[in-house]
């Protein structure tokens, strides 16, 4: 292997890191202000790769396009994410596994509607007009659409960490993650906080669908492929953070796209490698908060 | 009439219908009843887990299909017979069970179920991918019981000895020091904890003999199937036992053999080869979960307990 071709196997694996960052990040948050790990994340991807298909195929041919499919897919399944918020609700005074359980049958309920109703094909996404080329440096080949997802999925982090260290809404978010009966008590309506947190985190989940449905193909059985992959990096980078879930990403994200040139089959079994390792020596992930 | 009584005489009415049924009906419901025997065990294996220990797994298959392929690859591929291959399966189950159990009995809560449900995922990978041991993606075909057991009748005989073999062991599990172990770990980890319980290493126990027992339903089903394949090791197959428990009612010994039979009645009932049976295994889910949290098998306890305080 030269080098080259090492860097341009890195470089996809930053990509395939960023579509998980994306993921994880919604996770994460939802996760660290209402204390739902949201089993459906991965059905909510698939989601927004399927709707904002759609959405672009009706607008076929009209300029933006894609932006306007991305941005659609993003705001659709929010929307759904406010719907199953709302469902939720019911289930916060209950224990976890009640919260647990509503978000698995989800999975279960989303991946067999998707199936019943766009069941049976591949569908797939060219990449957005600008992005289609290669740029070459030095024997370096690099798709500009890589380039593009790994800017969209620094942007985003840096737009997230501004939100939360910068904004009064981000300054409710981190106590709420401290402690959300206390900002409860300070007036704050905690079931508004909860629907704008799941809705934010859901629209993540559907605009990576569609962003990342250029690299691959659009059909069943993506849920659960990106929710695994999701899980190996929130285990492997702490539940509780996002720069852990940034790392994390990262290293999963290598991990996958390394793991494809020596086990092309099932390069999942070294994500598996990577977070047992972690399991054992650091079973509270790599990056722990304080005073939790 | 004293609520023991009524247990003790609807003991013996189920265990009488159990043994006279191949005699009542035609061999189509013998096979579903079959069927049904084996979801029970299933059920009755993740509930160790569950209801028991207070570990949510969303990967029981994976010691089902465990199970299930062990039977066929040590009768198609080493060539031993049905009972040798049968027996064998069990230990191999409980093995692969230590080995996942040893990392997943790590975590709680949420990161136990997450765990599972991955490492199901990555034998699934495994299984469907492997050509040259499962062969892939066809699954391992015309796995037959021996001819001893070849009728669906005789096959159903032995189907029901082995569950209520399994069943008794599993009572008495639970009932023994060990099973109340379990139950006070479920309850308070912490309080255990501090009296000296090492709840890791019973979370891992627990998860290995729930392991082996989904191993004993996965091995009676190759059979039963004739064949095994990667599906029953995928993620939705490990719907099954939780739909069945949370049906039933974790809570109760039982509850997961009466989720078992409700499951099994609408498998019948709405058709097995329903296209969108994990669509309906999902929204039993969400209204069990919503309305009904005990279910079927909590409204008998509390029935049973006002009954008994009269």
């Amino acid at each position: 292997m030269t080098l080259a071709s090492v860097i341009n196997q890195f470089v996809s694996g930053l990509t395939f890191g960023m579509v998980l960052f994306l993921l994880a990040l919604g996770l994460v948050l939802i996760f660290g202000v209402m204390r739902v790990v949201n089993f459906a994340h991965g059905s909510l991807y698939m989601l927004g790769a399927f709707l904002g298909y759609f959405v672009w195929e009706a607008l076929r041919g009209l300029a933006l396009s894609f932006w306007v499919s991305v941005l659609a897919a993003g705001l659709l399944v929010a929307v759904l994410g406010l719907v199953l918020e709302l469902m939720l609700r019911p289930l916060y005074e209950r224990e976890h596994s009640d919260q647990i359980l509503f978000t698995y049958g989800c999975v279960l309920i989303i991946g067999d509607l998707v199936k019943m109703f766009w069941g049976g094909q591949y569908r797939s996404m060219p990449r957005p007009p600008g992005f289609g080329g290669r740029l070459e440096v030095g024997g370096v080949v690099l798709p500009t659409y890589y380039l593009l997802l790994i800017g969209v999925g620094v942007a985003t982090g840096l737009g997230l960490w501004l939100l939360l260290a910068r904004t009064r809404l981000g300054t409710i978010i981190r106590a709420a993650v401290a402690d959300r009966e206390m900002v409860g008590i300070l007036g704050i309506r905690l079931p508004r906080l909860f629907a704008g947190v799941f809705g934010i985190g859901a629209f993540l989940a559907g605009a990576a669908g569609l962003l990342a449905a250029p690299l691959g193909s659009i059909g069943t059985g993506m849920d659960v492929e990106i929710i695994v992959a999701v899980f190996a990096v929130v285990i492997v980078g702490g539940m509780g953070s996002f720069l852990g879930a940034a790392l994390a990403s990262l290293i999963i994200g290598e991990v996958y796209t390394f793991g494809i040139l020596i086990l092309p089959q099932a390069a999942q079994v070294f994500m598996f490698l990577v977070m047992v390792v972690v399991l054992i020596v650091r079973p509270q992930g790599l990056v722990t908060v304080a005073g939790r | 009439m004293n609520p023991r009584a009524g247990l003790v005489a609807a003991a013996v009415v189920t265990a009488t219908a159990a043994l006279a049924l191949p005699w009542g009906v035609r061999e189509y419901y013998v096979q579903l009843a079959n069927l049904f025997l084996i979801g029970a065990l299933f059920a009755l294996s993740f509930n160790v887990l569950f209801g028991y220990t207070g570990l949510l797994s969303f990967g029981q298959a994976t010691f089902f299909g465990i199970g299930a392929y062990a039977l066929a690859l040590f009768m198609k591929k080493a060539g031993l017979g049905f009972a040798a291959a049968f027996a064998l399966s069990v230990p191999v189950t409980a093995l692969a069970a230590a080995v996942i159990g040893f990392f997943c009995s790590r975590a709680v809560e949420f990161f136990f179920s997450i765990l599972t449900l991955a490492f199901g995922q990555l034998l699934f990978v495994v299984a469907s991918k492997w050509y040259t041991l499962t062969a892939g993606d066809d699954g391992i075909q015309s796995v037959l019981p021996p001819e001893a057991l070849g009728s669906a009748t005789r096959y159903y005989y032995f189907s029901l000895a082995v569950v209520a073999l399994a069943t008794a062991a599993l009572w008495w599990i639970a009932k023994s020091p060990f099973g109340y172990t379990l139950q006070s770990i479920r309850d308070n980890p912490q309080r255990s904890e501090a009296i000296g319980i090492d709840v890791r290493r019973y979370r891992w126990m627990a998860f290995v003999v729930s392991g082996a027992f989904a191993g004993v339903a996965g091995a009676l089903f190759t059979t039963f199937n004739w064949a095994v394949a990667p599906t029953e090791l995928e993620w939705t197959k490990s719907a099954e036992p939780v739909v069945m428990t949370l049906l039933g009612g974790p809570h109760l010994f039982a509850g997961p053999v009466i989720g078992a039979a409700i499951f099994t009645f609408f498998q019948f009932y709405l058709g097995k080869h329903t296209l969108y049976w994990a669509l309906t295994t999902g929204v039993v889910i969400l209204l069990v979960v919503r309305f009904m949290p005990g279910g079927v098998g909590g409204y008998l306890a509390r029935w049973l307990r006002h009954a008994a305080r009269r």
